[in-house]
């Protein structure tokens, strides 16, 4: 990429990704792409009952 | 004897047994096959020649006295370099970690130090187990012995590579979404992503918390299930560590599969994505095999293999950023590209993801807890296709993501590849089987049944040429 847009610089600046260079900015917008693609494809059919897989527990049970 | 460097753990245990063979010569074996072979290869990042010599000794000397630890004493092993060895370098074949020395071990080191084992060096894997095939790191990238050509698999490639060619009887890799297991499928070998919490994670490099998972990779199901004995059981070191029962996953190997009930996933890998044909023909190879031998053979349907694929990916680069942030921010430079690319998505997960990533997860995890209600294990591809060509990064992209591994990294249960013979370029296929939480028993029963009636394993890469 010869030189990012600047809608490439701000998505970056904003999760602090200020020493992109060079091919960087053609992985940052593959990136992008990816995240939009596992986001979106994720199912729709969650109720507000379900519960996460959760990772912490109170007190000694791990 | 076969090969000595083709001895399998439990051949070669019970050798060791017997002092028919004694430690020092089946370590000097291999440190030569490994000075003869792994140039070509690159599977090692390091080699600890004299120390195994010097623990091959103390071996000895511990059956001289009539210390018999079990079937992994005078095993040599290695280990993928995110695992940590006291005094040595943890590199995660990153420039990041160059220096990186380990103060203690990783629990898994030093259950195989305490069962006997003979550690022969750090192994070459994906930068942080999710770059690679990378050529822009400061070692190379390790290849498939069956083509040197070839991708042998990642991220536990050095592991996968180093036991195919016979520079190890076994190694240990990790499975966040489906390391062990690609390797495993790549190079014709036994691998298995156990449990979640069934081995202890304290002091492996972590790539995602809720996800990672250390596991064997072996040329055998038998040697498969004697190393994740040594490893498995509860680790206070690791807060996700269970306090599952210690067990001999070796004792029901041979009871055959006579009356069982599997699943087969069909969907996986002729609609979800569609396998290569030789791959897919294997597979139901593999499904009549297992009703030759008595079991029962059915179509079961999970989710879509897009959507676990989707979950997995959200939850794992979400941990990973969590991980990576700081160094994406100051030294991304110091990544390699594939690693980049690959770790960058994560930035921007929103949290509202994350979570509704988790609670798909937990609505999968109770499916297939239902689907198992009515079956002792499921049997489906691990990958679509064989081994790639390594320097061909598009099709190295293109076909990281076609697998059906990471269901049950997302749903946690054990998973077990297994080789399930050969395409017409004399490339390995493979077959994954796949159970409820904690009976990777039953996953290995049924592997070993197969595994034995088929004996793909016998087969060895054309390395030696």
């Amino acid at each position: 990429m010869a030189e990012p847009s600047d809608e490439l610089k701000a998505a970056a600046a904003e999760v602090g990704l200020n020493k992109l260079e060079g091919r960087h900015w053609d992985e940052l917008q593959a990136a992008l792409d990816m995240k939009v693609k596992h986001t979106s494809g994720m199912p729709d059919d969650l109720t507000i009952w379900d519960e996460p897989a959760h990772v912490y527990r109170a007190g000694d049970e791990a | 004897m076969s090969d000595i460097h083709y001895l399998s753990i439990a051949e070669a245990g019970k050798l060791i047994e017997k002092k028919e063979l004694s430690p020092s010569e089946y370590v000097e074996a291999l440190l030569a096959r490994i000075d003869a072979i792994n140039p070509k290869l690159d599977a090692f990042l390091s080699i600890c020649g004299d120390q195994a010599r010097d623990d091959a000794k103390a071996v000895e000397a511990e059956l001289a006295n009539g210390n018999y630890k079990g079937p992994m004493h005078g095993i040599p092993y290695g280990l993928k370099d995110i695992i940590d060895y006291a005094g040595l370098k943890t590199t995660a074949h990153s420039k990041l970690l160059e220096d990186n020395v380990a103060d203690t071990d990783a629990t898994t080191t030093a259950k195989l130090k305490a069962a006997g084992g003979i550690f022969v060096g750090k192994l070459a894997t994906h930068e942080f187990a999710i770059g690679g095939p990378s050529f822009d790191l400061p070692w190379p990238p390790a290849r498939n012995p069956w083509n040197t050509n070839r991708h042998p698999g990642g991220s536990s490639s050095g592991s996968g590579a180093a036991v195919a060619a016979g520079l190890l009887p076994g190694a240990l890799g990790s499975d966040t979404g489906g390391s062990v297991r690609h390797p495993a499928s790549m190079c014709n070998l036994a691998g298995i992503k156990p449990t979640y919490g069934r081995v202890s994670r304290a002091g492996v490099v972590p790539l995602s918390f809720s996800l990672d998972n250390v596991g064997p990779l072996t040329r055998t199901v038998e040697d498969n299930a004697i190393m994740l004995t040594a490893i498995s059981g509860h680790d206070p070191r690791d807060p996700a560590s269970a306090r599952a029962e210690a067990t001999d996953f070796t004792a029901d190997l041979d009871k055959g599969v006579k009356g069982m009930k599997i699943g087969i996933v069909r969907h996986f890998y002729e609609t979800d994505l569609k396998a290569q044909a030789e791959m897919a023909a294997s597979i139901d190879a593999a499904a009549e095999t297992l009703r030759e031998l008595g079991a029962i053979v059915e179509e079961v349907e999970m989710s879509p293999l897009s959507e676990y694929a989707a979950v997995n990916r959200v939850i794992l680069l979400s941990e990973a950023f969590a991980i990576h942030e700081k160094w994406l921010q100051e030294r991304p430079g110091d990544y390699a590209h594939f690693t980049r690319e690959r770790l960058m998505p994560g930035a921007f997960i929103r949290a509202t993801h994350y979570v509704q990533a988790m609670r798909h997860r937990e609505k999968m995890k109770h499916a297939f807890e239902g689907i198992m209600r009515s079956y002792d294990c499921v049997l489906t591809a691990s990958s679509m296709q064989v081994a790639c060509q390594i320097d061909d990064e598009p099709e190295v992209e293109r076909t990281y993501s076609r697998q059906s591994r990471t269901p049950f990294n997302v749903i946690g249960n054990p998973a077990l590849v297994v080789p399930s013979g050969f395409d017409d370029e004399g490339m390995p296929l493979s077959v994954q089987f796949a159970g409820r939480a904690f009976d990777e028993a039953t996953v290995y029963r049924v592997g070993y049944a197969y595994e034995q009636a088929t004996r793909w394993f016998e087969k060895h890469p054309p390395v030696d040429a």
